[in-house]
C-alpha cells in the first residue's frame, strides 16, 4: 500500500502534468458516468427511477440470485427490497392478540383473523420491547422513539434519535424518486402531555434528526401528487429554465475564457434537465410496457383535495398510495401512522362511540377488539394489494417487509414491556415467514426492538454496528 | 526522474502568434536563442524530451523560437531551476554540457524572464469567472441568512490550484453532479426561511414541521425574557449607587446613567428609586422595605459583598412577602367544558395575568396590636457573614425555594416542609463562599468603593439577571441558544406561588398585619397596593404546567415554555405585562411584540390552537351537532364556523347550570378565537407583497450588486408562475424563488460583468486606480537583470485590453479576499456611492475589513490552505488507542491554534516573521494540557496567549501540534513529511513528486528494530536517486524528532530510543532541534520564506496562479515588508492598490497585447 508512504506528500504534489495541460478542455465527468447521484430530501423529487430493472416494465433485467440472509456483501438484486412501517397507537386487545403454529396451519386469534389468507407470509412476533420507552411516562414517551430506541427529552426542546426508516432513507433512499414516504391518517399535535413530554412525540415516529421529525403528509391528494404529479420536478424545471436564462444573459457579456467556465454551468443545467425528461419518458414507457404485458398497473386516480370525510376511505387511500409507490419503485421506504398515539379518531361505522384513546383504556372490551381488528384489516388490505402485483416469480409483497407496530400492548395499563408486532412479506427472500416467534421468555438483552431493526437493516444491506440501544442482532428472527 | 511542470493555463496562444515584429531587445533574445539555447537543447535534451514518449511529458521540440518560449514561460522557469540545480541533464546522461554552456542558457532564460516581467508588469492576468468555493459558499450563506448552515458539508472537497488554494477558476469546476448538490443545498437553505409579517428571516433549524416552527419562536422569546434585568436586588444595588453617587465619586451621575452602568432598566430603576426614597411616612410592607433600605451601609462602611448580600435580602423580603398576597383565581367550568378545556384555562391565564400587579386584601391579617417592630440592624447582624453569603440566583429562585432558603437563614417566615423536589430547586450556591474580592488594583493602588462594589458584583458566582445560564451537563444547544433542560426561571411557576399564598392563608404572619381600625387599615391597604403595583408577582411567565390542577404536583412539570397550561393540546399564552410595562423601553417592546407576532404568524398559532381544541374535546363533542367541526376540516377556523360552534356551545352551556362568569368566559374565548384567526388571515394576505419585496432584497444581496429592472421583473414573474402554473402556495413559492435566486450564476459565480467601462483605455477612474507609486517602486525594487536598463524604468501603462473594475466588482474582490464572503452593507454603500476606487477610501475599507471578525475566515482559508491544515478537523489518521490524548476536542484545539495565531498577527499588524520566530502562541485549556502549559483553565473556548512559549517547546508555527500531527503517518513521526512541509509550504521550494515503487518504512516506530528513524532514513537514501531529493528536506524534518506523532514533546521515540534532534542541512550546516531550524532559516533562507509568503498571498488574493508579470509586484511587496519591520498590513495594501487587483482583462476576444509585439 502506498497510501501511507512517505512520498505521498499530499495531493498537490502529484505531477502537475497529470492534470490538465491544455488551456481549457471540457472536463470529463467520470462522476457523471459512475454511480448516479440523486437529490435527496423531502420536497425534492428528482431522481431516476429503478424502472429499467423492473420486469413489470418489460425491460431486461440481469438476473441475480437472491442473496441469502447474512450474506457478507449484498449483490445487486433483480427486484428492490421495500420496507413499510404501519403504526397504530394505544395498544391492542391483549386477550385477542395471539397466534399458534406455523405456515398454512397457523392458528390466528380473532383480532388477527383478517390475516388468514397471508399466513404463509406472516410472522407474529411477541415479546419484543423498546427499553428507553419503558418507565419514562406514558403515551408520548412510549411512542416518539419507537423507531429510534433513543431516550426522549421532556419539556420544550425536542430530542430523541433519528429513526430507523430515515437511517435507511439516508443510505438507500437516494436510489428512488422519494427517499421515503411518511404518511399519516391523523393530524400531528404539539403541546404537552401530563408526563411533560411534547405531543410531537405522540404524533411522529419518523425523525430525520434527533430534534426534528419528518413532516407527515396527511392529505392523500398531496401524497399522491408527490409521487405522480411530479410537483417537485415541475418546480425544479421552472428553476432550471430561469437559471438557464440567466446564464445565457451572462454569456453575452463575458470573455471567451469566462464563457468556457460558464459552459460547465450550462452543460450541468442541460444535463440535469435531460434527466428530468428522461424520467418522464421512462414513466410513460413503463406504463405502456405494463399494459403490453397484460399486467395492470394499479389504477388509481388522484384523490380529491382535502381530507376524506370517512376514515375508512382515508386509510384505504393511504394504503393504496404506499402500494403504488412500491410497485412503481417511487420509494422503497414508507411509514404510515394509521392513527397516532392519544388518537382522537372515531369509529361510528364499528358502532363504537368512544374515541380511539378513550376506548383503549377499556382495552379488554369488545369495542376495542373491533377497533384493533379494523386496523389489522387495513394491514391485510395493504398486503393483499402488494401480493396482487407480480414481480419475477413472486409478488411485490415477497420483496417487501410490512411491519405492524403499536406503542404498547395494553392500553388500560399503558404496558409496553412487550409490544405487538407483525411482519408480512419475505423481503426478497431474506426473511423467513409463516412463523410465530415468542421472545417473552428471553432475557431483556435478547428481546430489544432495536436488535430487530438491526436485523432488518442487515437484510436490506445496511449493516450498522449498533442502532438505538442495541448493538446485537435479534437472535432467531 | 520525472520533471514536474506547471499546468499550462489560460489562453497564451495569442501571445505566441503576436510576436511578429520583434524590437531590438527581442531580436537579441531571438538571436541568442538560435545561437546558443536551441543548439544546447538539441544536444543535451531532445534524446529524452521529444516526441510522443517525451520524458515528463515535456517535448522540447515544440520550442523553436523566442515566441514559443515566452508563450510558455512557466515551464521554462522550471527548466531553469533544474539546470541550476544541475539535475538536468541527469548525471548518467552520456553528454554533459560544460559549465559555460550551462551558464549561458541559464542567463538567457533569466534575462528573458526579467524582460517579460518588466514588459507586462501590472497585467491583471486572466481571472476567470468561477463558482464560489465550498468555503466561500458557506460563509456567504451565513452572511446572507444570518445563520451558519454550512450547506456544503457533504460536497466533494474543492480541488486546489497550483498555488495550493481552492479559490481560483483554474480548479473550480462545475458538473451535473455538483450542480444537483447545489440545488439540494439551495433547497435546504430555503427550508430555513421564516415568513414574518414584515419580511423574511432564516432560522437555525428547518421550518418544515410544526414542532420546528414552535421551537424556533419559543426559544427566541424565552431567550429574550431571560436577557431582561428582572432581579429586584440589582435595582436595590443600583439605587444604592445612586444614593451614594457623590461618595462613590460620581456626583454628577444621573439615575439613567447609573442604570446603564448597572445594566438595569432606567425606567424601572426610577420606579424603585421613587418608592425607596419617598419621604412620606410609610406603613406596612413599604415601611419595612424602606427601613431595610435605610439600613444599607454607606460606601466604605462595609465589605462590598456584604452590601450585595443585603440587597439580596431586600429582594428576598420582597419576593417572600409578595408571594403571600397573590390573589387566588379559581377554576371555572360550564356544561360540556370542564376546567381543563381551552376557554376555561385561558380565562384563568388571563385572570392571573391581569393580577400581576394587584394583591388580595382578604389575605391580610387584621389585629388590634401591631407586631413588634423589626430591628433592621439586627437583621443585618444575623445575616450570614459576607464570606458565606448565599448566592441566590434570582433566576432559579422559586418561591418555595425562597422560603426554604429564608428558613435556612433563620428568618422568621412561615415554615414549609420542603419536599425533595423543592430541595432540589434550592439555589446551588447556597452556603458556598463568595469569591474573595481584592481591595487593591493590580498596580497596588487602593480601589475606590465603587470599583470594589463592581468587583464584588463581578465575583458573584450567582447568575446575574440577564447573564448566561449556568452550564450544566444537561445543556442542550439548539439554534445557537443554550438552554438547560429543564429551563428554570424565577417567573416560571407563578401558579404555584398563587397556590402557596392560598395554602398559607390564615397562618399568623406579622408581614400581613393590618390594623383593625378601618381608617388605619385603609392606609395599610394603600401601602400593600403600592407595594404590589411596584413589585409584580412575576414580570413574565415563561413556563406553565397545567394551571387547573394541584400546583404542587404540577410543579415538577416545568419546561413547558410559554405554554398556556392546557392538557395534551397545542396552546400558548403570552403573559409578560409587567415586564412590558415596567422594564422595557420602546425598542425592546417592539422587539418583543415582533417575536410574538412572528410566532403566532409563522406557526399559525391561532388556527392550530383552535384545531387542537376540537381534537381535545372530541370525546365530549359526540353529539351529531358537532359533526362538521372535525379538525380535519380546513374550514373550521373560518369566521363562520368559529361563530356557529360558539353558538352551539353557548346554547348547551345555558341549558345546564352555568355561572355568568363562565358563560362570559366562553363567549369571550370565541370572540378572541375569531379575532385572532381573522388577524392571521388578514396578516397573511397583507404580508404577501411584503415578502415579495423582501425576496427582491434577498436577490440583490445574493447577487452582491443592484438588480436591473429586468431582473426584478423576472424574479417576480417566477414567483407568479410558480403559483399559477405549478400550484404552489405562497410559502412554497417564496421558497422556490429563493432556490431560483440561489441557483443563479449571479449568486453562484464570481462574475465580473461590468461592461460599462471603456475597453482598453484607462477610464476616468483609472487615474485613481493606476497607482503611480507602484511602477516606480517596482522599478526601484526590481533587479531587472538582463536587457532593460535600470536607469530608465518603463512608465507603467495598463496592458492593453484591460479595464478598471467597477466599484461593485472591487467591493466583491476585496471582501472575498479578506473575508471569503460577500461584501457587507458598508462596503456596498461605498460601491453605490462610487468612491470605493479612491485610494484613501479603499485603504480605509481594507483596514476596516482586516479588523472585522470575519478575518477569521481569512485565517482559515488562506492560512489553512497555505499551511495545509484546512481539513484537519476531519483528520482521522491518529490511532486513538495508542494516543488516547488525541480527542476530538484536542483535534479542534490543534486546528484553532494557527487560526488564533494568524488572526492576532493580522489584527495587531505584527511582523510576518513572527510566524517563524515568535516566542508566543495561543492555547486553550485542552491544548495547554497537551503542551504541558500550567494554569490555563476554563471552557474550551477560553483562548489565551502564552508568552515565553519556548519554555514549553512552542512558539510560532513550526512546533504547532497541528503541523506535527498532520505530517505524521499514525504510529510514527515522519521527518520526510515534516521536512517536506517546511521546505514546500513555508519556503516555497518546488519538490518533485516521488517516483513510484520506492521502499516503504515500517508503519510503527516500535518496529524499527535497533535503528532510529533517522538511521533508517539514512539507509533508505543510499540510493543516489532518492538522495538528490531527500537531502533537500529530510534535515528540516529530523529536527522535529523531539515531538511525537501527535505533536507531543518527547525524549524517546515509540521504540524507546532516545530521539536525535541533530540534522545536517543542505548546505552542510549542522543544527539541532526547532531552535536550530529557526537559526538556519534566519541566516540562510529567510528570503525564500518571505518571497513565498508574498507569492501565496498574492495568488490567493487574485484567485489565480501567478504570472511572470507579477514578479515586480512581488518584489514591491518584499520591499515594503523590509521597510516596515515586516508588518502584515503593507502586504495587503500593496495588493489591493496594485493594477492586478484593480483591473481586469477586457472581455473582447481580441488578441491580448503581448510582451514582444510592440
Amino acid at each position: 500500500m502506498h497510501t501511507d508512504h512517505e512520498h505521498s506528500h499530499d495531493e498537490n504534489a502529484l505531477p502537475l502534468f497529470n492534470r490538465r495541460l491544455k488551456p481549457y478542455v471540457q472536463p470529463s465527468r467520470p462522476e457523471m458516468l459512475a454511480r448516479r447521484r440523486f437529490l435527496r430530501g423531502a420536497g425534492v423529487m428528482m431522481a431516476l427511477p429503478f424502472l429499467d430493472s423492473l420486469s413489470v416494465f418489460g425491460a431486461d433485467s440481469t438476473t441475480v440470485a437472491p442473496a441469502g440472509a447474512g450474506a457478507a456483501t449484498v449483490p445487486a438484486r433483480p427486484y428492490p427490497q421495500r420496507l413499510a412501517i404501519i403504526f397504530q397507537g394505544n395498544g391492542v386487545n391483549p386477550d385477542h392478540w395471539w397466534a399458534k403454529g406455523a405456515g398454512d396451519t397457523m392458528e390466528l386469534s380473532k383480532t388477527l383473523e383478517p390475516l388468514t389468507p397471508h399466513r404463509k407470509k406472516l410472522n407474529v412476533i411477541s415479546g419484543l420491547f423498546n427499553p428507553p420507552a419503558v418507565g419514562v411516562g406514558i403515551h408520548p414517551g412510549q411512542t416518539g422513539n419507537i423507531l429510534s430506541g433513543m431516550p426522549l427529552m421532556k419539556g420544550a426542546v425536542l430530542r430523541g434519535g433519528i429513526s430507523m426508516d430515515q437511517v435507511l432513507a439516508n443510505r438507500i433512499g437516494q436510489e428512488t424518486m422519494q427517499p421515503s414516504l411518511i404518511l399519516g391518517c391523523e393530524q400531528p399535535m404539539t403541546g404537552y402531555h401530563e408526563t411533560n413530554f411534547s405531543l410531537a412525540y405522540s404524533s411522529h415516529i419518523s425523525w430525520q434528526s434527533p430534534d426534528s421529525p419528518v413532516p407527515m403528509e396527511v392529505y392523500p391528494a398531496l401524497a399522491f401528487d408527490c409521487l405522480f404529479e411530479n410537483q417537485g420536478n415541475k418546480r425544479m424545471q421552472s428553476v432550471l429554465d430561469r437559471v438557464m436564462d440567466d446564464a445565457a444573459t451572462v454569456s453575452r457579456k463575458i470573455s471567451a475564457e469566462d464563457n468556457q467556465k460558464l459552459d460547465e454551468f450550462l452543460t450541468s443545467v442541460r444535463e440535469v434537465e435531460k434527466r428530468v425528461d428522461h424520467m418522464r419518458s421512462e414513466q410513460v414507457k413503463a406504463a405502456a410496457n405494463a399494459q403490453g404485458q397484460g399486467q395492470p398497473l394499479i389504477a388509481m386516480n388522484r384523490p380529491d383535495n382535502g381530507l376524506p370525510e370517512d376514515i375508512r376511505e382515508h386509510m384505504k387511500l393511504m394504503c393504496d398510495i404506499v402500494a403504488l409507490a412500491f410497485q412503481t419503485d417511487k420509494t422503497r421506504l414508507a411509514t404510515l401512522v394509521l392513527c397516532r398515539d392519544l388518537s382522537g379518531l372515531f369509529y361510528p361505522f364499528l358502532n363504537v362511540r368512544k374515541t380511539h384513546h378513550t376506548a383503549s383504556h377499556d382495552d379488554l372490551s369488545e369495542d376495542y377488539e373491533k377497533i384493533v381488528r379494523y386496523y389489522v384489516g387495513n394491514f391485510a388490505y395493504l398486503a393483499a394489494r402488494l401480493d396482487a402485483m407480480p414481480e419475477g416469480d413472486g409478488t411485490v409483497l415477497d420483496n417487501t417487509c410490512l411491519v405492524y407496530l403499536s406503542s404498547m400492548f395494553s392500553g388500560s395499563r399503558h404496558d409496553n414491556t412487550k409490544l405487538p408486532i407483525l411482519t408480512l412479506g419475505g423481503l426478497g427472500g431474506t426473511l423467513e415467514t409463516g412463523r410465530t416467534l415468542e421472545f417473552s421468555d428471553k432475557g431483556d438483552e435478547s428481546r430489544k426492538l432495536c436488535s430487530f431493526y438491526l436485523s432488518l437493516m442487515d437484510r436490506m444491506g445496511v449493516r450498522l454496528p449498533r442502532f438505538g440501544d442495541a448493538d446485537t442482532r435479534l437472535s432467531g428472527v | 526522474m520525472r520533471l514536474p511542470l506547471p499546468v499550462f493555463i489560460l489562453a497564451l496562444a495569442p501571445l505566441a502568434q503576436g510576436a511578429s515584429t520583434p524590437d531590438a531587445a527581442s531580436q537579441a533574445f531571438e538571436q541568442t536563442f538560435q545561437d546558443t539555447v536551441h543548439p544546447f537543447i538539441q544536444t543535451y535534451c531532445l534524446s529524452c524530451h521529444s516526441g510522443e514518449q517525451a520524458k515528463a511529458e515535456l517535448d522540447l521540440t515544440a520550442y523553436g523560437n523566442l515566441a514559443s518560449v515566452t508563450g510558455d514561460f512557466k515551464r521554462w522557469n522550471l527548466i531553469l531551476e533544474r539546470l541550476k540545480a544541475k539535475e538536468m541533464p541527469p548525471k548518467e546522461a552520456p553528454h554533459q554540457p560544460s559549465a559555460d554552456e550551462r551558464q549561458a542558457v541559464q542567463e538567457w532564460i533569466a534575462a528573458v524572464n526579467a524582460e517579460e516581467a518588466q514588459r507586462r508588469a501590472g497585467d491583471p492576468g486572466l481571472v476567470l469567472a468561477r463558482r464560489l468555493s465550498n468555503a466561500e459558499y458557506d460563509y456567504t450563506i451565513h452572511d446572507l441568512t444570518g445563520v451558519d448552515l454550512r450547506p456544503t458539508k457533504e460536497f466533494p472537497v474543492d480541488p486546489a490550484n497550483q498555488a495550493g488554494f481552492d479559490n481560483s477558476g483554474e480548479s473550480l469546476d462545475m458538473s451535473p453532479a455538483l450542480f444537483k448538490k447545489y440545488y439540494q443545498a439551495a433547497r435546504d437553505v430555503a427550508d430555513h426561511v421564516v415568513l414574518e409579517p414584515d419580511g423574511l428571516a432564516f432560522a437555525p433549524n428547518p421550518m418544515l414541521d410544526e414542532s420546528d416552527r414552535d421551537k424556533y419562536s419559543v426559544l427566541r422569546i424565552v431567550d429574550f425574557y431571560q436577557r431582561q434585568p428582572t432581579d429586584f436586588a440589582a435595582y436595590f444595588f443600583a439605587a444604592w449607587r445612586f444614593q451614594h453617587r457623590a461618595a462613590l465619586g460620581q456626583p454628577e451621575a444621573t439615575l439613567a446613567e447609573i442604570a446603564r452602568d448597572c445594566k438595569v432598566s432606567p425606567k424601572y430603576l426610577s420606579t424603585v428609586w421613587d418608592l425607596l426614597s419617598d419621604p412620606a411616612e410609610q406603613v406596612g410592607p413599604l415601611a419595612k422595605l424602606q427601613a431595610r433600605w435605610r439600613a444599607l451601609p454607606a460606601p466604605g462602611d462595609t465589605d462590598p459583598s456584604a452590601l450585595r448580600a443585603r440587597t439580596e435580602e431586600m429582594r428576598d423580603f420582597v419576593v417572600n412577602l409578595r408571594d403571600k398576597i397573590i390573589p387566588d383565581v379559581p377554576n371555572i367550568s360550564a356544561p360540556g367544558l370542564g376546567p381543563g378545556s381551552q376557554p376555561m384555562v385561558l380565562w384563568k391565564d388571563n385572570q392571573m395575568a391581569a393580577n400581576r400587579r394587584t394583591y388580595d386584601p382578604a389575605l391580610l391579617q387584621p389585629s388590634a396590636t401591631p407586631p413588634a417592630p423589626e430591628t433592621i440592624s439586627a437583621v443585618a447582624e444575623t445575616a450570614p457573614a459576607p464570606a458565606t453569603a448565599p448566592a441566590t440566583p434570582a433566576v432559579s429562585t422559586t418561591p418555595t425555594a425562597v422560603n426554604v432558603l429564608a428558613a435556612a437563614q433563620g428568618e422568621g417566615v412561615a415554615k414549609v416542609n420542603p419536599t425533595p423536589a423543592f430541595n432540589a430547586k434550592l439555589p446551588s450556591g447556597l452556603g458556598l463562599p463568595v469569591a474573595p474580592v481584592a481591595k487593591t488594583a493590580a498596580d497596588g493602588r487602593p480601589l475606590s468603593a465603587l470599583e470594589i462594589a463592581d468587583l464584588a458584583l463581578a465575583a458573584q458566582p450567582a447568575r446575574k439577571a440577564g447573564g448566561p445560564l449556568p452550564k450544566t451537563p444537561d445543556i442542550v444547544k439548539f439554534g445557537g441558544v443554550f438552554l438547560e433542560a429543564p429551563v428554570t426561571t424565577t417567573n416560571a411557576s407563578a401558579t404555584a406561588r398563587m397556590a402557596l399564598a392560598k395554602k398559607h392563608a390564615g397562618e399568623p404572619d406579622p408581614d400581613l398585619y393590618v390594623p383593625e381600625d378601618p381608617a388605619q387599615r385603609a392606609r395599610y391597604e394603600a401601602a400593600f397596593a403600592k407595594f404590589a403595583e411596584v413589585f409584580p408577582d412575576a414580570f413574565y411567565i415563561s413556563e406553565r404546567a397545567r394551571v387547573y390542577l394541584d400546583p404542587e404536583v404540577e410543579e415538577s412539570l416545568e419546561g413547558r415554555l410559554l405554554s398556556a397550561g392546557l392538557h395534551s393540546q397545542t396552546g400558548y399564552f403570552r403573559d409578560d405585562g409587567p415586564l412590558y410595562e415596567m422594564i422595557l423601553d420602546d425598542d425592546a417592546k417592539r422587539e418583543l411584540d415582533h417575536l410574538w407576532n412572528v410566532f403566532e404568524f409563522n406557526a399559525a398559532i391561532p388556527a392550530r390552537m383552535h384545531v387542537s381544541f376540537l381534537f381535545a374535546e372530541r370525546d365530549s363533542f359526540r353529539d351529531s351537532a358537532f359533526d362538521q367541526y372535525r379538525p380535519e376540516n380546513k374550514a373550521v377556523t373560518s369566521q363562520e364556523m368559529i361563530k356557529s360552534l360558539a353558538d352551539i356551545l353557548l346554547a348547551k352551556a345555558q341549558e345546564g347550570r352555568v355561572t355568568p362568569v363562565a358563560l362570559q368566559a366562553v363567549k369571550d374565548h370565541f370572540d378572541r378565537v375569531a379575532s385572532d384567526n381573522r388577524w392571521l388571515e388578514e396578516t397573511r394576505v397583507a404580508a404577501e407583497p411584503v415578502h415579495l419585496q423582501a425576496l427582491l432584497t434577498f436577490a440583490e444581496r445574493s447577487y452582491r450588486r443592484p438588480l436591473t429592472a429586468a431582473e426584478r421583473a423576472d424574479i417576480l414573474s417566477f414567483y407568479k408562475q410558480d403559483r399559477t402554473e405549478n400550484g404552489a402556495e405562497h410559502e412554497d413559492a417564496i421558497r422556490d424563488s429563493l432556490v431560483r435566486v440561489l441557483m443563479s450564476p449571479y449568486f453562484l459565480y464570481h462574475l465580473e460583468l461590468d461592461s460599462n467601462q471603456a475597453v482598453g483605455q484607462p477610464a476616468s477612474r483609472s487615474t485613481a486606480i493606476t497607482p503611480k507609486g507602484i511602477p516606480i517602486s517596482m522599478a526601484q525594487g526590481g533587479t531587472t537583470a538582463g536587457t532593460a536598463p535600470a536607469s530608465t524604468p518603463p512608465a507603467f501603462a495598463p496592458p492593453a485590453n484591460t479595464r478598471p473594475l467597477s466599484d461593485y466588482e472591487l467591493a466583491n474582490r476585496l471582501s472575498y479576499f479578506l473575508w471569503s464572503s460577500m461584501p457587507d452593507q458598508e462596503l456596498l454603500a461605498h460601491a453605490a456611492a462610487g468612491d470605493l476606487h479612491q485610494p484613501e477610501v479603499l485603504l480605509a475599507q481594507t483596514r476596516r475589513l482586516l479588523q472585522d471578525g470575519h478575518i477569521q475566515n481569512f485565517a482559515v482559508e488562506f492560512g489553512g490552505n497555505w499551511l495545509d491544515f484546512r481539513r484537519f478537523e476531519e483528520h482521522n489518521a491518529v490511532d486513538r488507542d495508542r494516543f488516547p490524548a488525541f480527542t476530538n476536542n484536542l483535534r479542534e484545539a490543534m486546528f484553532q491554534e494557527p487560526v488564533h495565531f494568524l488572526v492576532d498577527l493580522v489584527q495587531a499588524d505584527r511582523p510576518v516573521l513572527n510566524l517563524l520566530y515568535a516566542n508566543y502562541t495561543f492555547v486553550n485549556p485542552i491544548l495547554a494540557q497537551h503542551y504541558g502549559i500550567p494554569n490555563v483553565n476554563g471552557a474550551p473556548d477560553q483562548w489565551v496567549r502564552v508568552d515565553d512559549a519556548s519554555a514549553y517547546g512552542r512558539g510560532g508555527l513550526l512546533p504547532m501540534a497541528v503541523f506535527l500531527t498532520v505530517n505524521s503517518p499514525g504510529l510514527r513521526t515522519s521527518p520526510v513529511k515534516r521536512g517536506n512541509w517546511v521546505v514546500r509550504r513555508l519556503l516555497g521550494e518546488n519538490i518533485p513528486a516521488p517516483p513510484p515503487n520506492v521502499p516503504v518504512l515500517p508503519a510503527d516506530e516500535a518496529q524499527l528494530g535497533n535503528l532510529t528513524l533517522a538511521q533508517t532514513l539514512a539507509r533508505h537514501h543510499t540510493d543516489p536517486n532518492c538522495a538528490s531529493c531527500h537531502e533537500k528536506f529530510d534535515s528540516f524534518g529530523l529536527v522535529f524528532e523531539g515531538y511525537g506523532p501527535v505533536g507531543e514533546a518527547r525524549t524517546k521515540d515509540l521504540a524507546d530510543h532516545p530521539v536525535e534532534l541533530k540534522a545536517t542541512f543542505p548546505d552542510g550546516t549542522e543544527e539541532s532541534g526547532v531552535a536550530g531550524l529557526r537559526d538556519y532559516i534566519k541566516t540562510k533562507v529567510q528570503n525564500e520564506f518571505v518571497d513565498n509568503l508574498c507569492r501565496k498571498l498574492l495568488s490567493y488574493s487574485l484567485g489565480r496562479t501567478l504570472l511572470p508579470s507579477d514578479d515586480l509586484l512581488v518584489q514591491d511587496m518584499r520591499a515594503r515588508l523590509a521597510s516596515s519591520d515586516y508588518r502584515f498590513s503593507p502586504l495587503v495594501e500593496a495588493i489591493v492598490t496594485s493594477p492586478q487587483f484593480l483591473t481586469k482583462r477586457a472581455p473582447a476576444g481580441e488578441p491580448v497585447r503581448t510582451a514582444m509585439s510592440n
